[in-house]
């Protein structure tokens, strides 16, 4: 062989290495993953369930409009307030007088039906007097007032089924809530949101309250806790309405945690563990490697954003530019305070 | 005698051959799962079968992703380049002062020390060169397996082999001439061993080429050791590509000297 052969492939063999060297650096460093890494802080898990609760009225009061009566005129509708002595429907005079009428007559019968020596039939007829008196008086106020229904107390309306033209018949009827009286709220949370909760607040349109949980209820076919609260005061509210949805924020602070990291961090293996990854440093080939361990940990408790874990753990991966893997080496391109 | 006068021609091509691809049927098996596919590919069809035995992957992976498997490329020809030098010099200058006098019995003794020293096994003097050498403040350095690889008593034995055919009567001459042992090692011995020096580079450098225990024991730095080492943790999945582009630089090195190797190996 000449020298110049040998020379010849001795260089060859350098350029040949020289640039599959430089490629596999070029390549080896575009393919790294690419992580962030930060520590745990000590701090707490804060929680926060938000729900939408119900404005409900404690004393709600129903109201039978007697039958067969032509409905005149509706003064008031859902969810309006009305003041004591505030007419609300106005009935046909000629049909309350009509019914009035009739409730006498019938009335009468049942007296004299009262007055047999039957005793089974005296009792009955005792019985049904009573309530007939009852129905009697309030046709004789209202054809007294021609036809029209005035509020008692201060309330609002709850619920109204008729309408103006309509007649009414035995289910008709007004129920309205009282206004002196209480109210409070009820709102449901899913129970994977259950906490034990230590502040609940409610807020709409110019109002904010602090509600206290009168109670707690776990509906298990549903999945859900249901709260109410004690009853509030109405004054505190602009325009309480029966029925009114509001913005319910029920807030957990834990206790102080020596190690909290982003709940984005851990994992969760087919077996239900949890672990993350941590940045670790080994000689290599390649000198000081970057590399991904992954470590188990033990989850005391969670939040939305945070974990709380149960010792502190330093350089662990809270970012990655696509999933990562054990004992991959990386590139760390952000330590995060 | 008898068996070759004999025995016929194609039995005998035969059995040459099974024996020989009897020593070839590792290469061949590396060269073979070289052409693997580096990622395991359910087999369906027979287009799958050729994509999954038929692949340059692992090649491709080698060659242009593999940065540690350079590196140590790289590391092996800093190891070898100045361990052959060394060998060469020291090999040459003690093979020229065992062979240019007259022949005595220190310098049969000498010798016969070399043999004997070239007979032990690396692992044998393994323990004694890590204690030297630390005490020397050298182990984890290139430096160690330099100087034990470069102090050889068998190249020095080889390169004595050669010297000797040099006929004493041409340094009698320099001698009588005026010129001084240092001259008439480099203009007389040197060009006369010339081609037993392009031989012992050739040996010594498929010998440095597969070492694995002295960097194993004295450098102890991932990222000062030579490919060999590398090559045990590679991963399977292209670890055969990795053997076989490895071996190739000695391999041409052989074919491109191959005229000249055999012929000196036959003086010798």
């Amino acid at each position: 062989m000449t020298r110049r052969r040998l020379w010849l492939f001795i260089l060859s063999v350098l350029l040949l290495i020289t640039v599959c060297t430089a490629v596999s650096f070029k390549n080896y460093t575009a393919g790294l993953n690419r992580v962030s890494v930060a520590s745990t802080v000590p701090n707490q898990i804060r929680a926060r369930a938000e729900a939408s609760g119900v404005l409900l009225f404690s004393d709600i009061q129903k109201l039978s409009l007697p039958a067969d009566c032509r409905v005149e005129e509706v003064l008031v509708s859902v969810g309006e307030n009305f003041k004591e002595g505030q007419p609300l429907i106005k009935l046909n005079q000629n049909d309350v007088a009509i019914l009035y009428y009739q409730m006498l007559l019938q009335q009468r019968t049942l007296e004299e039906q009262a007055n047999q020596t039957d005793e089974i039939r005296r009792e009955i007829a005792a019985h049904s007097l009573s309530r007939l008196e009852e129905q009697t008086a309030f046709l004789s106020q209202l054809q007294q007032n021609e036809g029209v229904v005035y509020a008692e107390f201060p309330g609002q309306i709850t619920e109204l089924n008729v309408i103006p033209g309509d007649i009414t018949t035995a289910r008709s009827s007004l129920s309205y809530g009282n206004l002196e009286g209480e109210g409070h709220f009820e709102w449901y949370i899913d129970a994977k949101q259950y906490r034990a909760f230590t502040g609940t607040t409610a807020g709409g349109d110019g109002f904010s309250l602090e509600l206290k949980i009168s109670s707690r209820l776990y509906l298990e076919d549903k999945k859900l806790y249901r709260y109410t609260s004690k009853p509030v005061l109405l004054e505190s509210i602009p325009e309480p309405v029966h029925g009114m949805y509001t913005a319910i924020q029920m807030e957990y602070f834990s206790e102080d945690y020596a190690a909290v990291l982003p709940k984005n961090c851990i994992e969760t293996d087919s077996d239900g563990g949890n672990y993350v990854y941590l940045l670790r440093e080994r000689d290599g080939v390649l000198g000081k490697e970057s590399y991904l361990q992954r470590v188990g940990v033990t989850v005391l408790e969670t939040d939305n954003i945070n974990a709380a874990v149960m010792k502190p753990l330093e350089n662990l991966v809270v970012h990655s530019a696509r999933p990562p893997q054990d004992l991959e080496k990386v590139l760390v391109i952000d330590t995060e305070a | 005698m008898r068996l070759h006068s004999k025995g016929p021609g194609l039995a005998r091509m035969a059995v040459r051959l099974l024996l020989g691809g009897f020593v070839l049927i590792p290469v061949g098996a590396v060269a073979a799962l070289s052409l693997r596919s580096p990622v395991s590919l359910k087999v369906t069809d027979l287009a799958g079968a050729a994509e999954q035995f038929l692949s340059w992957g692992q090649y491709r992976n080698i060659l242009f992703h593999s940065p540690e498997y350079w590196k140590c490329f790289w590391n092996t020809l800093f190891l070898l380049v100045p361990a052959m030098a060394l060998t060469v010099l020291f090999a040459t200058l003690a093979a020229y002062g065992l062979s240019c006098g007259r022949r005595s019995r220190a310098q049969t003794g000498a010798v016969m020390v070399y043999i004997l020293l070239s007979l032990l096994p690396t692992q044998i003097l393994l323990v004694p060169n890590f204690v030297a050498l630390s005490a020397m403040g050298l182990i984890g350095s290139r430096l160690s397996v330099v100087l034990v690889c470069a102090f050889s008593p068998y190249y020095v034995y080889f390169m004595f082999r050669i010297c000797r055919q040099i006929a004493p009567e041409i340094y009698e001459a320099a001698r009588m001439e005026g010129a001084g042992e240092l001259k008439i090692y480099r203009s007389i011995a040197m060009p006369q061993m010339k081609s037993g020096i392009w031989l012992l580079v050739l040996i010594g450098s498929a010998d440095l080429w597969n070492m694995v225990e002295q960097p194993l024991v004295f450098i102890q730095d991932p990222s000062k050791y030579p490919l060999t080492v590398y090559l045990r943790d590679m991963d399977n999945g292209v670890g055969y590509a990795g053997s076989i582009v490895f071996s190739l630089p000695v391999m041409l090195l052989f074919l491109l000297c191959g005229r000249d190797t055999v012929e000196q190996i036959e003086l010798l």
